[in-house]
């Protein structure tokens, strides 16, 4: 009965709303921490920063190894200043390595269309994430390579009409050309 | 005697009147995308990805082949979508005034009337095709073409997936009544298997995942659903717009009263009724409140349904909800705006010598619109820029707005302007 209660009081009862929005990607630590960090900045909130930036470290540690190698250092160097310009970019070179990462997972990937689909689709919702805070050009050219990747996996068709191989060569250079465009 | 025929003659030719005028007004809109639904569907008609949000999870499969088709014809992606909205949204009536067996008129002019309706043809949308189809289906169950009903109920799930509660009762409700109705279930199950086959042949099992996603956002995130914490009623909805309060509690006393009075005098198997009433709580406990169009499903059928009884009865129900109608849609009719508040404030921000704008509406079709503005997804924080301007759908109390956008149709919203 209590519960029949709160079910017909959702009608009348209202709270401040969210908009309309599909932005809730799911759970990943890294787009979390991310939103987590820049919270506790606005606030002036050293020791959250900090706190935020720990759980994240690891991460950061191992796509610095592989694909950024002063990054760590870099990150920890703004965050003890408090420097919002370094920590922000920071956090684009991690987002950066992360894509590099699912992408070269997907080139691993291409003889299967679903996973390396999936690695591909990840990396633009990680791009997408941070795209409006890059310089323009930077964003294009990322945005452009990110859909010749998408362009060179291939396509499953329906039922078998439409299908398109994968293309290594092709997915190869969309992969160079995106982390070119990173380091522009 | 001989003044019924002219009487009723001349009830259609008004009628057939205003239909025509509806349709002339829909279509001196600009098509305009008015939400990122919208723009997703645009995007789908060019090239189909749930993956990509082209569109967005259950994938819409019905309705993007349908736009698909239109744009096989040579008209472009936009167009496709505001010309299958319109056309979706201008078949509901008459199909409406079908499904009915008696009182006809009054249920076309109800359906004419229903102030949604405009919003169904401008929104580019599923919902007005989902509708249409639906009845389409309860006229060919009113012929007794079981297999074609059923037929039209699978595209109605192909158009329109979140019906699933409403049709699922139609279906459930037959199977127990004639023992069966094979024709219905295969005919309806071949049409869902064809198209959601494909979609499925088409994204594997990445498909699945992306359906738990958003089946879990939906009820729990963005969809202000009876089940998320953060909601705003249906109530609040009701009240508004002008004449919503009102509408509300018409419609209410309409729906108990003629289910009281049906209940009492007719036995309780009737699937109309089960279908209307299904429609009713899977809207209002598992729609989001925001977007009125949800309502649309469930006051086509309340209409069906409360006209149905003898004349003496429904017709005080028909006359009152067409004059509740006309008062509502008064205030949207005569507006001189062409295009959807969205696409409004492209054009703004587009003139306007700003870099950055942050936004929580649009904000996939502002990103792709704008590409030499930075357009931020206010459900992210960010470390905002001098001179930076705020897009939003809430009129604040401590802030004056820079500029307003407004909603063209009822269940449109009206967007602000703020600076940083």
């Amino acid at each position: 009965m209590r519960f029949l209660i709160i079910f017909f009081m959702a009608f009348f009862v209202s709270h401040h709303a969210d908009a309309y929005s599909y932005s809730a990607q799911g759970k990943e630590p890294l787009i979390e921490g991310r939103n987590a960090i820049i919270n506790s900045l606005k606030e002036g909130n050293k020791a959250d920063v900090a706190k935020y930036f720990t759980l994240m470290r690891d991460d950061v540690e191992f796509l610095g190894n592989k694909y950024d190698k002063t990054l760590l250092r870099d990150f920890e160097i703004g965050i003890a200043a408090m420097d919002v310009t370094v920590i922000s970019t920071g956090i684009h070179r991690l987002f950066a390595a992360e894509i590099q990462r699912r992408l070269k997972m997907a080139s691993r990937n291409l003889d299967k269309y679903q996973t390396a689909k999936v690695m591909v689709v990840k990396s633009i919702r990680f791009f997408d994430m941070i795209a409006p805070e890059l310089e323009k050009p930077v964003a294009h050219a990322v945005k452009q390579g990110l859909n010749e990747c998408l362009n060179a996996i291939g396509k499953p068709g329906v039922f078998g009409a439409g299908q398109m191989p994968a293309d290594p060569k092709a997915y190869d250079q969309a992969l160079k050309n995106v982390v070119k465009a990173f380091a522009q | 005697m001989w003044l019924r025929p002219l009487h009723n003659n001349l009830g259609w030719g008004v009628a057939a009147c205003l239909y025509l005028a509806l349709a002339f007004w829909l279509f001196s809109f600009q098509p305009s995308i008015a939400s990122d639904d919208a723009f997703f569907f645009m995007q789908a008609i060019e090239r189909f990805s749930i993956l990509e949000f082209r569109p967005h999870f259950p994938g819409y499969p019905g309705f993007v082949i349908l736009g698909k088709a239109l744009h096989a014809l040579g008209l472009s992606p936009r167009d496709a979508l505001a010309f299958l909205s319109i056309l979706s949204a201008l078949a509901i009536p008459p199909l409406t005034a079908l499904a009915a067996k008696d009182n006809k008129l009054m249920v076309f002019c109800f359906a004419l009337t229903m102030p949604l309706l405009p919003l169904l043809g401008l929104s580019m949308l599923s919902d007005g095709c989902g509708i249409a189809f639906f009845m389409a289906a309860l006229w060919q169950y009113r012929k007794g073409n079981m297999a074609i009903c059923g037929g039209l109920l699978g595209m109605v799930l192909a158009c329109r997936p979140s019906f699933f509660i409403p049709v699922g009762v139609f279906i459930l409700w037959e199977m127990v009544k004639q023992k069966g109705a094979i024709a219905l279930v295969l005919s309806s199950a071949i049409i869902c298997l064809v198209f959601f086959g494909g979609v499925l042949a088409i994204e594997g099992m990445p498909l699945l995942w992306e359906a738990l996603r958003f089946i879990e956002g939906h009820f729990y995130i963005w969809g202000n659903t009876s089940l998320s914490l953060a909601q705003v009623s249906w109530w609040d909805s009701f009240l508004s717009f002008q004449g919503g309060m009102i509408y509300g509690l018409f419609l209410a006393v309409a729906v108990l009263y003629s289910l009281y009075k049906f209940i009492k005098e007719e036995a309780l198997t009737d699937t109309l009724w089960a279908v209307c009433i299904s429609a009713w709580l899977w809207t209002l406990f598992f729609q989001n409140p925001e977007n009125l169009r949800h309502l649309a499903l469930p006051l086509i059928l309340t209409g069906l349904c409360a006209l149905k009884t003898s004349k003496r009865r429904s017709s005080p129900f028909g006359i009152g909800a067409v004059c509740i109608h006309g008062f509502i849609l008064s205030v949207f009719i005569f507006k001189p705006i062409e295009t959807s508040p969205l696409e409004q404030s492209r054009m703004y921000f587009q003139n306007e010598n700003i870099t950055y704008l942050q936004t929580n509406y649009g904000v996939s079709y502002l990103q792709w619109s704008l590409r030499d503005k930075h357009v931020l997804d206010r459900y992210y924080a960010h470390v905002l820029k001098e001179g930076s301007l705020d897009l939003s759908s809430s009129l604040l109390d401590n802030k004056a707005e820079m500029k307003i956008f407004t909603a063209r149709i009822l269940g449109e919203k009206t967007f602000y302007v703020y600076g940083n």
